[in-house]
């Protein structure tokens, strides 16, 4: 082919590609009218459209000179990948708080700009996220992301380049340890408390064998870790599973066989519920499974067989709000009319969170990260959000958390969590 | 403070990391024709291998170094099966391996600290004082530096009748030992060349990102760098850089394009649906890619154009 029909078919290539992309945005916008998460980008366009005129954009500026007119919160959350499936709704507790300063004038009159950003629960996209958000948008405070592996890979970017990250849902241990004196914070506890919640549970129910069963990843393992400072010497083996795979015979085989009276476990929904069909299977419903939160929800229900054997065997611990808390019912019945559905897990601790930014903004009274992260602090020692108090110590990381020890029963067919005690 | 400039390096950067996985995968692929799907796994032992020797505080030489040794010994090793195998086989067994890769390092904890990953790697160039531009401007340097060096190394492989071998196998593998050519031992050192690449790509991701753990390495990595490849044009190094930066230019476009187009339709959904129908018109109108293989035979090896040019700055010189 000679050179010029090689460039007219390389540039009717490109024309072609650009024509595509340009077609499937217009089908996009008139079919998908349902398909978009309402939470998505509505803070953003809000704030576009505020109509800030310019008169009132200078009454703002002699108000309170140092806030910029519109006041950036990043938000990076998992809505596509492993935890995809929750990141949606965590956005909504995020939008939920956005909205409801704006609706009461903002902070000295500015609105707050929600810009929700993807990470993939991928570390990488993750970095590359919060860089978009620092660097293009100037955000200083952002709320997210939602795995702990994800945040760690943030950690040092997030140091240096002086922005404060708030996580409501991180929970291994490390992430706030590893730099002390840092800008990560969280509003949930740290899988700390939850692994000696399920040690202690595990020695008060009087086991002396006990088998730890944990996924590989960073809240199994770092569940472990912790829980086995508590169970110390009852501890007779330690079994880290893949949680990908589609079958768990050999791991239950290896528990039968070492004839335990107790089962540490923690998994999610997927796994899970072929891992507690197989024990059923193998009848280990005569030992007893204490389980993290990761598997507590109705999904583990449409496995009739797990179901079952949740029933017979299984209790376990979540991280809840305080019980009869005030706060958290104000919270549900705004969440509730605000979107029609019940807040998911998180969705309370993402809200928490969003507003300890929006109210250290305004108690440092400049958009700077250093400055937030003082007033964050002084937040926290009087803050009572939803989920309860959220004193930060020294490293960030929430003081007190309450959990709820839950159990299956089985009424009419019908299978029920319900709370039967709480830790501490 | 919001810095625009500083989110564009940072894309160069990544599209440099990966302008190099993207030509050793053209190298194994374009033109030799393995469908090494496993890239993932060499790319992921580079940087866990920078990442534990800098945790030993060896400097970034060495690691990578290192990390080109032991991926290219992999390489070899994994070859010697795999490569036994047919086209699609081979396909599988190299997913299968990286899969395999990331479990080892997953549970074995001692190794590189399992689930945790390894943080604090130090950047290859530490120069204290220095702005966060500046520090980013020498990685860049560092990063095209080492493109532009296994860009000319496989240019001049595929140049040399050594290449011609290689694209007698892509296109035929019995012409190839028809004419006494041991195919097998082609394909190893193709594959041991390519892995090594990798592993050095991987080696500059660490030191880069400063921190790496198993999330990071999925088999979404892999398919990221055969969209370049495919798009760009097999058999086309220029042709596999500028897949990478299309690629990556597509993803942080479609970031930042999102908060100023108002689509009802979720943007990162449609980021994934316009990939797809990206590659799959490139697959169907333009199969040979962008940038298409040069079949004319090369007119003047290379060393007679540096010649010339150096005369030709040097009667410049003699000029003024």
């Amino acid at each position: 082919m000679s050179g010029k029909s090689k460039a007219i078919s390389t540039s009717i290539a490109l024309i072609a590609i650009v024509v595509i992309a340009l077609i499937a945005g217009a089908a996009g916008y008139y079919t998908g009218q349902a398909a978009i998460p309402e939470a998505y980008r509505k803070g953003y366009d809000e704030g576009r459209q505020a109509g800030l005129t310019e008169g009132r954009q200078r009454a703002l500026q002699e108000f309170s000179p140092i806030l910029p007119i519109e006041i950036k919160v990043g938000c990076i959350m998992s809505l596509t990948g492993l935890l995809g499936p929750m990141g949606a709704s965590i956005v909504k507790g995020v939008q939920l708080a956005v909205d409801e300063v704006n609706s009461r004038g903002g902070i000295a009159g500015r609105r707050i700009v929600l810009i929700v950003e993807d990470d993939g629960t991928d570390p990488t996209k993750g970095l590359e996220a919060l860089k978009k958000l620092v660097e293009v948008d100037g955000c200083q405070v952002v709320i997210g992301p939602m795995a702990s592996g994800v945040l760690r890979a943030m950690g040092s970017y997030t140091n240096e380049h002086k922005v404060v990250l708030i996580s409501p849902s991180a929970t291994a241990p490390y992430i706030t340890t590893e730099f002390p004196d840092d800008y990560v914070f969280r509003t949930v506890g740290s899988d700390t408390l939850q692994g000696k919640a399920l040690g202690e549970l595990l020695v008060k129910r009087g086991t002396s064998k006990v088998v730890i069963l944990v996924m590989n990843n960073p809240y199994g393992v770092g569940i472990m870790e912790e829980s086995k400072k508590v169970l110390g010497t009852s501890v007779i083996k330690t079994i880290v599973y893949d949680y990908s795979k589609l079958d768990f015979t050999t791991e239950l085989q290896m528990v039968k066989d070492l004839k335990p009276d107790g089962v540490l476990y923690v998994g999610y929904y997927e796994d899970g519920k072929i891992m507690l069909r197989q024990a059923l299977e193998m009848g280990l419903d005569n030992i007893l499974w204490v389980c993290a939160e990761g598997i507590y929800g109705d999904p583990m229900f449409e496995d009739p067989a797990a179901a079952e054997f949740m029933s017979r065997a299984c209790i376990g611990t979540r991280p809840v709000a305080p019980v009869g808390l005030k706060s958290y019912e104000v919270f549900k019945s705004k969440f509730r009319a605000k979107f029609g559905e019940d807040p998911s897990m998180y969705a309370d601790t993402a809200y928490d969170a969003t507003v300890m930014a929006i109210l250290a903004i305004a108690k440092a009274g400049d958009y700077n990260g250093t400055k937030i992260r003082e007033a964050l602090k002084d937040v926290s020692q009087t803050f009572m959000g939803a989920t309860g108090y959220k004193l930060f110590d020294e490293n960030g990381d929430q003081l007190y958390q309450v959990y709820e020890i839950w159990d299956v029963v089985k009424k009419d067919g019908e299978y029920k969590f319900e709370a039967i005690g709480y830790w501490p | 403070m919001a810095d625009p400039l500083m989110y564009l390096l940072d894309a160069v950067a990544y599209a440099g990391i990966f302008g190099i996985l993207s030509i050793s995968l053209n190298f194994e692929y374009g033109y030799t024709n393995l469908a090494n799907f496993g890239k993932v796994a060499f790319f992921m032992i580079g940087a866990y291998v920078t990442a534990i020797m800098s945790s030993l505080k060896y400097p970034f030489i060495v690691n990578s170094i290192l990390a080109i040794l032991i991926t290219g010994v992999i390489g070899v090793l994994t070859s010697l099966p795999a490569l036994r195998l047919k086209e699609d086989f081979l396909a599988i067994t190299m997913i299968t391996l990286g899969e395999v890769m990331k479990l080892i390092i997953k549970n074995e904890e001692w190794l590189a600290g399992g689930v945790w990953g390894i943080s604090g790697i130090a950047p290859a160039i530490v120069i204290p004082g220095l702005t966060f531009r500046e520090r980013l401007i020498i990685q860049i340097a560092l990063i095209y530096g080492i493109l532009i060096a296994c860009y000319f190394i496989c240019e001049l492989i595929v140049k040399s009748p050594y290449g011609r071998v290689l694209k007698t196998i892509r296109e035929d593998e019995l012409i190839a030992s028809t004419y006494g050519k041991n195919v097998f031992k082609y394909k190893v050192q193709v594959f041991a060349v390519g892995s090594a690449m990798s592993g050095l790509a991987g080696g500059l991701f660490a030191q880069y990102i400063g921190t790496v753990n198993p999330y990071m390495f999925e088999p979404t990595v892999t398919f990221a760098i055969w969209m370049m490849v495919i798009l760009g044009g097999p058999a086309n190094n220029l042709g596999a850089i500028l897949g990478a930066f299309m690629v990556e230019g597509f993803q942080r476009s479609s970031r930042l394009l999102k908060d100023y187009l108002n689509l009802p339709l979720d943007p990162v959904n449609l980021q994934v649906m316009l990939t797809a129908i990206l590659v799959i018109t490139v697959v169907f109108y333009r199969p040979q890619g962008l940038l298409k293989e040069k079949i004319k035979p090369y007119e003047g090896s290379l060393h007679k154009i540096i010649a010339s040019k150096f005369m030709e700055v040097k009667s410049w010189i003699r000029r003024s």
